[in-house]
């Protein structure tokens, strides 16, 4: 099984994963300068680090989470663009069989890559969040 | 008093396994076996089944007489299937999530008021509801007796077990509540016809809030389940001389209530005093957390834990608690402190009849229920020493136990029984209809 992770904080754990299989592949993107991850492969993406500055500040309350979604500066929309620009990440996606939303700021980038995959063939499952991916994996 | 009709809502109903479930089972049987028709309004299986939080095993406890009714959810903290988002959930996800929430003020759930709503006037329109019941958290399940209540003038009960603008640890109001559900609690316990708590300090702490609405709170208490006609109980089995004793933990292990530290604290302490214990293994089953995997600090404690004795070894489903208990020589009921905290699990060790050692502050609501345990050793606090002195008297006790006072503990125990202490509970609420059927 493929399996490609949507982590901007590069936070995962392969116990968040149990039970895969050695012939599984893991793949974690993530935004550049993230910590080391126990995944087969991380791709990382290039963010300007004045941005990510900003969008920290604003984002510790739920009013500012809510305004800066609105802004250019969105997490969630710089990192699908950043995912769109690196062609690495669209081959991995191509190849997926689960897509998996870790944080809040990978959801839009996951819905997007679900909308264009399923408009070339049959789509991964996507999910959000580690207890569903277990959920799904399990189903296999 | 038969065929009458019950319209139940509680969020997660079986086959779903988040904590409140239970209890929902519970009362949706309770009124079932005495000849009432009960309808469920609870969220769709699929909301669980996505997240992995399905025990199947619980769908077979369900009495004939209960019918679920799916009603469509759809929640900011539910919404795992990325293919049914929304361009504006994916896209705008607090403001999706803001909005949902605007009908009812209760974050992740509000935006279900409405659906439940309209499903309760369908149920209604259908065959004809006698009484409402809401149990809550989500307190969003108090709105179709709220509802049904004002249109249509059905008796209603709110069951909380659990709090929503007070705070179950201390008593003191919920940080978390705002004005807006400090209204809404005020106008749902002024429409409803009585008003259930799990435990004394909660209903004590709702009476002093709402004075006007204090003769309609009761104390519905929680108790264990005779699950396939088995109760916890277990009978006694020759000890084996020299085999190291097994203390066991069985319930959902949840970073900040678990009392991980206290409990390791303590139980090296004990180790380090006692022979007895410094052979002895704590076995720890259930579910970690809500989606069933540690966090870093659970999986620290467990990490630590192991050097001494400590094991995890993974969830049990609700028709197997019994044969796990068997493994058990003793209990250690670690829970998290507060006046307010009973936890559904007090009841099912206190039916298995093995000696239970408490580790939790001595003014928590479980310790009004294990006080006449024969077989009981509560800590003085949560101070290590404490802790493994009541683990000392708690080995002992597995060590001397007889046939007899198992025995004797079980039938102490059985009182707890869910069926039971739901059995007054439901003669309240028929004595409700008796009389007239509501204010």
């Amino acid at each position: 099984m493929d399996i490609v992770v949507l982590a901007p904080s590069g936070r995962y754990s392969a116990d968040a994963l149990p039970g895969l299989a050695e012939t599984d592949r893991v793949t974690v993107v993530s935004w550049v300068g993230a910590p080391a991850v126990e995944a087969d492969e991380v791709l990382e993406l290039r963010q300007s680090p004045r941005s990510a500055r900003v969008v920290a500040v604003l984002s510790r309350s739920l009013a500012g989470r809510m305004l800066v979604r609105v802004l250019p500066l969105d997490g969630g929309a710089r990192f699908w663009r950043a995912s769109v620009a690196a062609g690495e990440v669209a081959r991995r996606i191509g190849e997926a069989d689960l897509i998996i939303a870790a944080e809040r700021d990978g959801g839009f980038a996951a819905w997007k890559w679900m909308r264009n995959t399923s408009r070339t063939g049959a789509p991964p499952a996507v999910v959000r969040g580690y207890a569903a991916a277990r959920a799904r994996i399990s189903r296999r | 008093m038969s065929g009458r009709h019950l319209l139940l809502t509680a969020w997660a109903f079986a086959p779903a396994r988040t904590s409140g479930v239970y209890r929902a089972i519970g009362l949706a049987n309770a009124f079932a076996s005495r000849g009432w028709d009960v309808t469920v309004l609870t969220a769709p299986e699929k909301t669980f089944a996505d997240e992995g939080v399905i025990d199947a095993s619980l769908s077979e406890q369900i009495h004939d007489r209960v019918r679920t009714v799916h009603v469509p959810f759809s929640s900011g903290l539910y919404a795992s299937d990325v293919a049914e988002w929304s361009r504006t959930q994916a896209r705008f996800p607090e403001l999706w999530g803001a909005v949902r929430g605007l009908p009812f003020p209760e974050a992740g759930f509000g935006g279900w008021r409405r659906a439940l709503a309209r499903a309760a006037d369908r149920v209604h329109r259908t065959t004809r509801v006698d009484l409402t019941l809401g149990t809550a958290s989500p307190s969003v399940d108090f709105i179709p007796g709220w509802h049904l209540k004002r249109r249509h003038g059905v008796p209603n009960i709110m069951d909380y077990r659990d709090a929503w603008t007070i705070d179950v640890f201390t008593g003191g109001r919920n940080p978390r509540a705002t004005r807006r559900s400090e209204q809404w609690e005020s106008r749902l316990i002024d429409s409803a016809d009585q008003v259930w708590f799990v435990n004394e300090p909660i209903r004590g702490w709702h009476a002093a809030k709402y004075p006007l609405a204090a003769d309609r709170m009761r104390v519905v208490s929680n108790g264990f389940d005779v699950v396939d006609g088995q109760s916890p109980a277990v009978p006694m089995v020759d000890h084996v001389p020299g085999r190291p004793l097994t203390f066991g933990y069985l319930g959902t292990i949840n970073h900040g209530q678990f009392p991980t530290e206290a409990l390791l604290a303590g139980w090296t302490r004990a180790r380090e005093r006692s022979t007895e214990l410094a052979g002895a293994r704590l076995v720890l089953r259930g579910y970690l957390g809500r989606t069933g995997i540690a966090d870093e600090h659970l999986e620290d404690f467990l990490r630590r834990g192991a050097a001494v004795g400590i094991a995890y070894e993974g969830p049990v489903a609700k028709a197997q608690i019994q044969d796990v208990y068997a493994t058990f020589d003793a209990l250690v009921l670690a829970l998290a402190s507060g006046p307010g905290v009973t936890s559904g699990k007090v009841f099912e060790f206190a039916a298995t009849g093995l000696p239970v050692v408490s580790v939790h502050d001595p003014s928590s609501a479980a310790s009004a229920v294990m006080e006449g345990s024969p077989v009981w050793s509560p800590t003085a606090s949560m101070g290590p020493d404490d802790i493994a002195d009541a683990l000392i008297v708690g080995a002992e006790r597995a060590r001397t136990q007889t046939a007899q006072s198992r025995a004797e503990a079980i039938s102490w125990g059985a009182q707890w029984e869910r069926g039971h202490q739901l059995q007054s509970a439901v003669d309240g609420a028929e004595r409700l209809l008796a009389t007239g059927g509501g204010r």
